[in-house]
């Protein structure tokens, strides 16, 4: 009688607990528990007595209702109205707080390099802000230490990388003006560590568009619903040195003037078309031109930029490939056989998910040229291959291993074992 | 290859000049609110056939837990809408790109996404995933007990945090469904 008592007043408090946040399933274990207690009390004592006066009806614990939790229904007028205030008035009156209308983000990666370079690096500490004036008019942000430590003498920069102001017109126009990313090949304008493959970025895209590059001007961009879109861009331009002794002559990279008190003189342009429209296939097309990539000297350096890229996935299987080619008019870049500067990538990659874990298998071969010219430019003739995985413990955070062999015409191969552990958020 | 504009025209004519082009190739149209695709009301509307008594479920704890294995964080609401019509029901749920949200519109019948529709997107980056030929891949996918969608859809390149975004919701409709 006292076990009979004692099972129904549990169940009077699992019940009144059922209604604090307790779950079905937490709720079914615990009867389940009991049930087994008094089934061997059963077994062994015999049958319990009843006890009508305290659950009349209702003797047996099994059938005896369990309160579910069930949703909390709030009829509300079905007024479209209503609906669709709830989901648009926000987004119509740019709504929110300071705070609310202002955003922080970053990414990070800290790289380890064995073999024949003996390195290790927080190569990119970066932090994105971004505020929304009006849903019309939003502010980009962001702003990278690289090598950990900057200052005279030391190895690493505090770069603003970007900061514009982006206007959304009608007919789905959008502008941007301050400084930005080119809309220039696969890695340059999104190059969070946990978005690609490979410890350190491309040889091809480092060396010949030249990535990370941004310039400070205004770029129009345009979308279409059939999956077309195009980007247009007048902006500040290269400085590509001719100066055999500046260790960096004719080579690309080495005139990026980062917008810090650069030369406003010349002028360049970008264009990117792109397509989108099969799922998992991305393709653009993309040209740079600069009215004089080496103001240093009195010849006319107009340069172009021609490139392409494709992006394809199904399913864990992906694929990159790009393509870039400047063509530098001029007497002293053709004596240098730094007139035609080019390279190709291709890599296949398979990626394999478990849940919120995934891990990919990698391969690359690129091969670029540049500055051949000049043996202190660091330039030449490069076939590079490199194989290696990543595993993602969480989407955005990533953990990279990779073997990289360059061979370069007429030189000793390089060979590196590369580590690295990269985030986003 | 020569030059195409001389010596003396500096980047900053040249900006000038773009920019009056740029405003010319937009018509002179005003600033414009992010991109509605669909109302959220014509939505339900279309889906469900009219618009039946708005419902809520209001989290349990265990529930937002849950909630959060999925989209890393709480939902912004602790009480979420839905409607439900001749077995279907429509959630209108929203999730962060990179820095705003895409409000988005989904059909779940009988523990299957039916539909998704991105009803408003305000990203600047990533609008790839309002298309039809993306939602679509969503059609007839179903939660895995590990909480995962039966059939993951295929990442855009420049738009994998809009990907993402999606996927959560229609992992989240899917388990709102289950509960309701």
């Amino acid at each position: 009688m006292k076990i009979k008592q004692a099972l129904l007043g549990s169940i009077a408090v699992l019940a009144s607990a059922s209604a604090h946040g307790v779950t079905l399933e937490e709720l079914a274990a615990r009867l389940e528990k009991l049930e087994n207690k008094v089934n061997k009390y059963e077994a062994k004592y015999g049958p319990l007595e009843s006890n009508p006066a305290s659950a009349p009806g209702s003797p047996n614990l099994i059938q005896m209702p369990t309160p579910i939790p069930r949703p909390v229904v709030t009829p509300a007028p079905a007024n479209a109205d209503d609906i669709d205030a709830a989901y648009l008035t926000p987004a119509i009156g740019g709504g929110g707080n300071w705070f609310e209308r202002t955003t922080l983000g970053g990414y990070g990666e800290l790289h380890l390099n064995q073999g024949d370079k003996e390195q290790i690096d927080f190569h990119r500490f970066v932090l994105f802000v971004n505020h929304r004036f009006s849903d019309r008019v939003k502010f980009f942000s962001e702003l990278e230490l690289e090598h950990s430590l900057s200052g005279d003498g030391k190895p690493g920069e505090v770069e603003l990388e970007q900061a514009y102001i982006e206007f959304s017109l009608d007919n789905d126009w959008s502008i941007r003006a301050g400084q930005y990313l080119l809309p220039l090949g696969i890695l340059n304008e999104v190059h969070e560590p946990d978005t690609f493959y490979g410890v350190e970025r491309n040889s091809v895209e480092a060396n010949i568009i030249p990535t990370t590059w941004w310039e400070g001007g205004v770029m129009a961009s345009k979308n279409y619903d059939n999956g077309f879109g195009f980007d247009l861009a007048v902006h500040s331009a290269l400085a590509v040195t001719t100066d055999p002794a500046s260790g960096n002559a004719f080579r690309i990279r080495g005139g990026r003037q980062k917008v810090a008190e650069a030369s406003s003189g010349d002028y360049a342009a970008s264009f990117r078309a792109r397509y989108t429209g099969v799922p998992g296939l991305a393709l653009t097309a993309f040209a740079n031109y600069q009215n004089d990539i080496a103001p240093d000297n009195t010849e006319d350096n107009s340069a172009l930029l021609l490139g392409g890229s494709a992006v394809y996935q199904n399913g864990g299987f992906g694929l990159r490939a790009l393509i870039a080619h400047w063509d530098i008019d001029g007497d002293s870049f053709a004596a240098n056989d730094a007139d035609n500067q080019w390279g190709y990538l291709i890599e296949p990659s398979y990626r394999w998910s478990f849940g919120d874990q995934s891990v990919g298998l990698f391969g690359r071969y690129s091969h670029y040229e540049y500055a051949r010219g000049l043996n202190n430019a660091r330039g030449g003739e490069f076939d590079e291959y490199t194989v290696g995985v990543n595993y993602w413990p969480v989407p955005t955070v990533v953990l990279k291993a990779d073997y990289t062999r360059i061979e370069q015409a007429g030189k000793e191969n390089h060979e590196t074992y590369n580590f690295g552990i990269g985030y986003s958020f | 290859m020569k030059p195409i504009i001389s010596a003396s025209d500096t980047a900053s004519r040249v900006v000038r000049i773009f920019f009056t082009i740029a405003l010319l190739l937009v018509g002179g149209s005003a600033f414009a609110a992010p991109k509605v695709h669909q109302k959220p009301s014509d939505f339900i509307k279309s889906s469900l056939g009219a618009i039946p008594t708005t419902r809520a479920i209001t989290l349990t704890s265990a529930q937002q837990r849950q909630v959060r294995a999925i989209l890393g964080k709480n939902y912004k609401t602790k009480a979420i809408r839905y409607w439900t019509r001749n077995g279907k029901t429509a959630f209108i749920l929203e999730e962060t790109g990179k820095t705003e949200d895409i409000t988005t519109g989904l059909v779940v019948k009988n523990g299957k996404i039916e539909t998704v529709k991105v009803l408003v997107y305000r990203e600047s980056h990533g609008w790839e995933v309002a298309r039809t030929a993306f939602t679509n891949q969503f059609k007839g996918t179903s939660l895995k007990s590990n909480g995962q969608i039966s059939k993951s859809p295929r990442n855009i390149a420049g738009a994998t945090l809009s990907v993402r975004a999606l996927t959560k919701l229609a992992r989240l409709a899917l388990f709102l469904d289950s509960r309701k």
